[in-house]
Protein backbone atom coordinates (compact mmCIF):
# COMPACT_ATOMS: atom_id res chain seq x y z
CA UNK A 1 0.00 0.00 0.00
CA UNK A 2 3.07 1.93 0.18
CA UNK A 3 3.13 3.05 -3.47
CA UNK A 4 -0.29 5.15 -3.25
CA UNK A 5 -0.67 8.56 -1.93
CA UNK A 6 -2.60 8.98 1.05
CA UNK A 7 -4.55 11.73 -1.67
CA UNK A 8 -5.11 8.37 -3.78
CA UNK A 9 -6.45 5.80 -1.18
CA UNK A 10 -9.48 8.87 0.09
CA UNK A 11 -10.19 9.69 -3.42
CA UNK A 12 -10.50 5.57 -4.00
CA UNK A 13 -12.69 5.12 -1.01
CA UNK A 14 -15.01 8.34 -2.23
CA UNK A 15 -15.00 6.53 -5.74
CA UNK A 16 -16.15 3.17 -3.64
CA UNK A 17 -18.55 5.10 -1.08
CA UNK A 18 -20.69 6.68 -3.86
CA UNK A 19 -20.54 3.62 -6.56
CA UNK A 20 -22.01 1.39 -3.87
CA UNK A 21 -24.69 3.81 -2.84
CA UNK A 22 -25.47 4.75 -6.17
CA UNK A 23 -25.17 1.06 -7.64
CA UNK A 24 -27.50 -0.01 -4.59
CA UNK A 25 -30.53 2.55 -5.42
CA UNK A 26 -30.60 2.12 -9.49
CA UNK A 27 -30.30 -2.03 -8.72
CA UNK A 28 -33.34 -1.75 -6.65
CA UNK A 29 -35.26 1.30 -8.76
CA UNK A 30 -34.44 -0.71 -12.04
CA UNK A 31 -35.16 -4.12 -12.13
CA UNK A 32 -32.58 -4.90 -15.46
CA UNK A 33 -29.78 -3.09 -13.49
CA UNK A 34 -29.88 -5.88 -10.33
CA UNK A 35 -29.69 -8.28 -13.21
CA UNK A 36 -27.28 -6.81 -15.58
CA UNK A 37 -24.96 -7.50 -11.77
CA UNK A 38 -26.38 -10.63 -11.04
CA UNK A 39 -25.53 -12.13 -14.51
CA UNK A 40 -21.80 -11.07 -13.72
CA UNK A 41 -21.15 -12.90 -10.94
CA UNK A 42 -24.45 -14.51 -10.13
CA UNK A 43 -25.74 -12.60 -7.25
CA UNK A 44 -25.81 -8.79 -7.62
CA UNK A 45 -24.35 -8.37 -3.95
CA UNK A 46 -21.25 -10.53 -5.34
CA UNK A 47 -20.82 -8.44 -8.40
CA UNK A 48 -20.68 -4.80 -6.30
CA UNK A 49 -18.16 -6.19 -3.90
CA UNK A 50 -15.88 -6.85 -7.02
CA UNK A 51 -16.53 -3.86 -9.52
CA UNK A 52 -15.70 -2.24 -5.31
CA UNK A 53 -12.38 -3.55 -5.47
CA UNK A 54 -11.31 -3.28 -9.21
CA UNK A 55 -12.90 0.66 -8.82
CA UNK A 56 -11.04 1.05 -5.59
CA UNK A 57 -7.44 -0.11 -7.07
CA UNK A 58 -8.02 1.56 -10.50
CA UNK A 59 -8.76 4.91 -8.79
CA UNK A 60 -5.61 4.36 -6.32
CA UNK A 61 -3.29 3.86 -9.24
CA UNK A 62 -4.43 6.79 -11.49
CA UNK A 63 -4.22 9.14 -8.84
CA UNK A 64 -0.73 7.10 -6.69
CA UNK A 65 1.37 9.57 -7.35
CA UNK A 66 -0.38 12.50 -6.15
CA UNK A 67 1.66 14.76 -3.29
CA UNK A 68 -0.25 14.44 -0.07
CA UNK A 69 -0.45 17.49 1.90
CA UNK A 70 1.42 18.62 4.83
CA UNK A 71 -1.63 17.74 7.32
CA UNK A 72 -3.98 14.58 5.76
CA UNK A 73 -6.45 15.06 8.57
CA UNK A 74 -8.72 17.38 6.08
CA UNK A 75 -8.40 14.13 3.35
CA UNK A 76 -9.20 11.90 6.28
CA UNK A 77 -12.20 13.84 7.36
CA UNK A 78 -14.01 14.06 3.86
CA UNK A 79 -13.36 10.59 3.44
CA UNK A 80 -15.54 9.69 6.93
CA UNK A 81 -17.97 12.52 6.13
CA UNK A 82 -18.50 10.62 2.63
CA UNK A 83 -18.95 7.40 4.58
CA UNK A 84 -21.55 8.75 7.00
CA UNK A 85 -23.84 10.07 4.19
CA UNK A 86 -23.24 7.21 2.27
CA UNK A 87 -24.52 4.92 4.77
CA UNK A 88 -27.08 7.45 6.19
CA UNK A 89 -28.40 7.79 1.90
CA UNK A 90 -29.05 3.94 1.70
CA UNK A 91 -30.89 3.34 5.34
CA UNK A 92 -32.55 6.50 4.50
CA UNK A 93 -33.34 4.79 1.06
CA UNK A 94 -34.52 2.26 2.18
CA UNK A 95 -36.45 3.10 5.05
CA UNK A 96 -38.63 5.24 2.65
CA UNK A 97 -38.90 2.12 -0.17
CA UNK A 98 -40.60 0.26 2.78
CA UNK A 99 -42.64 2.82 4.79
CA UNK B 1 -23.22 -25.35 8.44
CA UNK B 2 -24.88 -22.44 8.52
CA UNK B 3 -24.30 -21.57 12.32
CA UNK B 4 -20.74 -21.82 12.19
CA UNK B 5 -20.71 -19.69 9.80
CA UNK B 6 -22.52 -16.46 10.82
CA UNK B 7 -20.63 -17.37 14.15
CA UNK B 8 -17.17 -16.55 12.23
CA UNK B 9 -18.45 -13.41 10.76
CA UNK B 10 -19.40 -11.77 13.72
CA UNK B 11 -16.11 -13.10 15.48
CA UNK B 12 -14.14 -11.92 12.93
CA UNK B 13 -15.88 -8.36 12.59
CA UNK B 14 -15.58 -8.28 16.24
CA UNK B 15 -11.49 -9.03 16.05
CA UNK B 16 -11.81 -6.53 13.42
CA UNK B 17 -13.02 -3.83 15.79
CA UNK B 18 -11.05 -4.54 18.37
CA UNK B 19 -7.51 -4.39 16.40
CA UNK B 20 -8.70 -1.04 15.02
CA UNK B 21 -9.91 -0.14 18.96
CA UNK B 22 -6.46 -1.34 19.90
CA UNK B 23 -4.81 0.70 17.02
CA UNK B 24 -6.32 3.82 18.21
CA UNK B 25 -5.29 3.66 21.97
CA UNK B 26 -1.66 2.89 20.98
CA UNK B 27 -1.81 6.48 18.65
CA UNK B 28 -2.36 8.22 21.98
CA UNK B 29 1.33 7.96 22.23
CA UNK B 30 4.30 8.60 20.12
CA UNK B 31 6.42 6.21 20.83
CA UNK B 32 8.71 4.03 18.51
CA UNK B 33 6.92 0.90 20.20
CA UNK B 34 3.47 2.15 20.81
CA UNK B 35 3.59 3.13 16.69
CA UNK B 36 4.75 0.10 15.64
CA UNK B 37 1.89 -2.21 17.68
CA UNK B 38 -0.71 0.38 15.96
CA UNK B 39 0.25 -0.57 12.29
CA UNK B 40 0.37 -3.99 13.46
CA UNK B 41 -2.89 -3.61 14.90
CA UNK B 42 -4.43 -2.06 11.94
CA UNK B 43 -2.93 -4.49 9.37
CA UNK B 44 -4.49 -7.42 11.80
CA UNK B 45 -7.77 -5.56 11.39
CA UNK B 46 -7.52 -5.53 7.87
CA UNK B 47 -7.24 -9.05 7.38
CA UNK B 48 -9.76 -9.88 9.56
CA UNK B 49 -12.14 -7.24 7.95
CA UNK B 50 -11.19 -9.09 4.61
CA UNK B 51 -11.78 -12.38 6.37
CA UNK B 52 -15.17 -11.37 7.50
CA UNK B 53 -16.32 -9.88 4.06
CA UNK B 54 -15.29 -13.60 2.50
CA UNK B 55 -16.77 -15.52 5.81
CA UNK B 56 -20.17 -13.30 5.65
CA UNK B 57 -20.58 -13.35 2.03
CA UNK B 58 -20.57 -16.57 1.76
CA UNK B 59 -23.39 -17.24 4.23
CA UNK B 60 -25.46 -14.53 2.95
CA UNK B 61 -25.09 -15.87 -0.88
CA UNK B 62 -25.54 -19.39 -0.17
CA UNK B 63 -27.84 -19.84 2.71
CA UNK B 64 -29.47 -16.14 4.00
CA UNK B 65 -31.64 -15.31 1.22
CA UNK B 66 -32.95 -18.48 0.31
CA UNK B 67 -33.34 -19.85 4.17
CA UNK B 68 -33.58 -16.47 7.01
CA UNK B 69 -34.66 -13.74 4.47
CA UNK B 70 -38.42 -15.10 3.89
CA UNK B 71 -38.84 -16.18 7.27
CA UNK B 72 -37.85 -12.87 8.61
CA UNK B 73 -39.83 -10.91 6.12
CA UNK B 74 -43.15 -13.31 7.50
CA UNK B 75 -42.48 -12.74 10.92
CA UNK B 76 -43.05 -9.70 12.94
CA UNK B 77 -40.46 -7.09 12.70
CA UNK B 78 -39.97 -7.26 8.76
CA UNK B 79 -37.97 -3.90 8.32
CA UNK B 80 -34.95 -6.41 10.54
CA UNK B 81 -34.03 -7.55 6.66
CA UNK B 82 -35.61 -5.00 4.40
CA UNK B 83 -34.24 -1.84 6.18
CA UNK B 84 -31.55 -3.34 8.46
CA UNK B 85 -29.90 -6.15 6.33
CA UNK B 86 -30.26 -4.31 2.81
CA UNK B 87 -28.02 -1.44 4.95
CA UNK B 88 -25.79 -3.59 6.34
CA UNK B 89 -24.94 -5.82 3.41
CA UNK B 90 -24.41 -2.53 1.43
CA UNK B 91 -22.53 -0.23 4.43
CA UNK B 92 -20.13 -2.82 4.92
CA UNK B 93 -18.64 -3.11 1.61
CA UNK B 94 -16.93 0.28 2.89
CA UNK B 95 -15.34 -1.30 5.58
CA UNK B 96 -12.46 -3.15 4.31
CA UNK B 97 -11.29 -0.01 1.50
CA UNK B 98 -11.56 2.05 4.62
CA UNK B 99 -9.37 -0.69 6.64
CA UNK B 100 -7.05 -0.23 3.18
CA UNK B 101 -6.95 3.67 3.60
CA UNK B 102 -6.71 3.30 7.75
CA UNK B 103 -3.26 1.22 6.76
CA UNK B 104 -2.16 2.59 3.69
CA UNK B 105 -1.85 5.98 5.52
CA UNK B 106 -0.05 4.65 8.57
CA UNK B 107 2.66 2.99 6.74
CA UNK B 108 2.86 6.39 4.56
CA UNK B 109 2.93 8.46 7.55
CA UNK B 110 5.02 5.87 9.17
CA UNK B 111 7.62 7.53 11.76
CA UNK B 112 6.04 10.85 11.04
CA UNK B 113 3.62 9.81 13.88
CA UNK B 114 6.33 9.85 16.30
CA UNK B 115 7.24 13.68 16.36
CA UNK B 116 3.98 14.78 14.30
CA UNK B 117 0.79 15.12 16.86
CA UNK B 118 -1.42 16.12 13.54
CA UNK B 119 -0.33 12.80 11.46
CA UNK B 120 -1.28 10.94 14.82
CA UNK B 121 -4.48 12.68 15.08
CA UNK B 122 -5.37 11.63 11.24
CA UNK B 123 -4.14 8.19 12.23
CA UNK B 124 -6.84 8.29 14.87
CA UNK B 125 -9.56 9.41 12.98
CA UNK B 126 -8.64 6.93 10.11
CA UNK B 127 -8.51 3.96 12.39
CA UNK B 128 -11.60 5.43 15.26
CA UNK B 129 -13.77 5.79 12.52
CA UNK B 130 -13.51 1.89 11.33
CA UNK B 131 -13.62 0.42 14.73
CA UNK B 132 -17.54 2.54 14.84
CA UNK B 133 -18.48 1.45 11.70
CA UNK B 134 -17.59 -2.13 12.47
CA UNK B 135 -19.21 -1.93 15.61
CA UNK B 136 -22.62 -0.62 13.97
CA UNK B 137 -22.10 -3.38 11.41
CA UNK B 138 -22.47 -5.84 15.16
CA UNK B 139 -25.03 -4.09 16.32
CA UNK B 140 -27.19 -4.55 13.03
CA UNK B 141 -26.07 -7.94 12.81
CA UNK B 142 -27.89 -8.36 16.10
CA UNK B 143 -31.23 -6.47 15.08
CA UNK B 144 -31.02 -9.27 12.23
CA UNK B 145 -30.83 -11.81 14.27
CA UNK B 146 -33.29 -10.37 16.77
CA UNK B 147 -35.58 -10.50 13.34
CA UNK B 148 -34.85 -13.62 12.94
CA UNK B 149 -35.50 -14.93 16.55
CA UNK B 150 -39.09 -13.50 16.29
CA UNK B 151 -39.93 -14.96 13.41
CA UNK B 152 -39.39 -18.46 14.29
CA UNK B 153 -41.07 -17.83 18.16
CA UNK B 154 -43.97 -16.42 15.85
CA UNK B 155 -43.95 -19.92 13.90
CA UNK B 156 -42.85 -22.39 16.85
CA UNK B 157 -46.23 -20.63 19.31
Amino acid sequence: MNRFSIKALAYACHAVIWFVAIITIAAELAEPVKGFLAGLTGHHWTAKGIISLVIFFTVAFIFAKKKDPGDVTGLIRGVLISAVLGAITIFVFYLLINS
Amino acid sequence: MTFPLIGLHASLGELAALMFVWSFIELFSGADSNIRRAKLAVLLGVVFLFAAWLAGGFYYVEFYGSGVKPIIKEGPFPWAHKVVMETKEHVFLFLPFLGLLAYGLMQRLGSMMTHDRRSRVAAMYAVGSVAIITAGMAFFGFLVSSGFRAALEQIAL
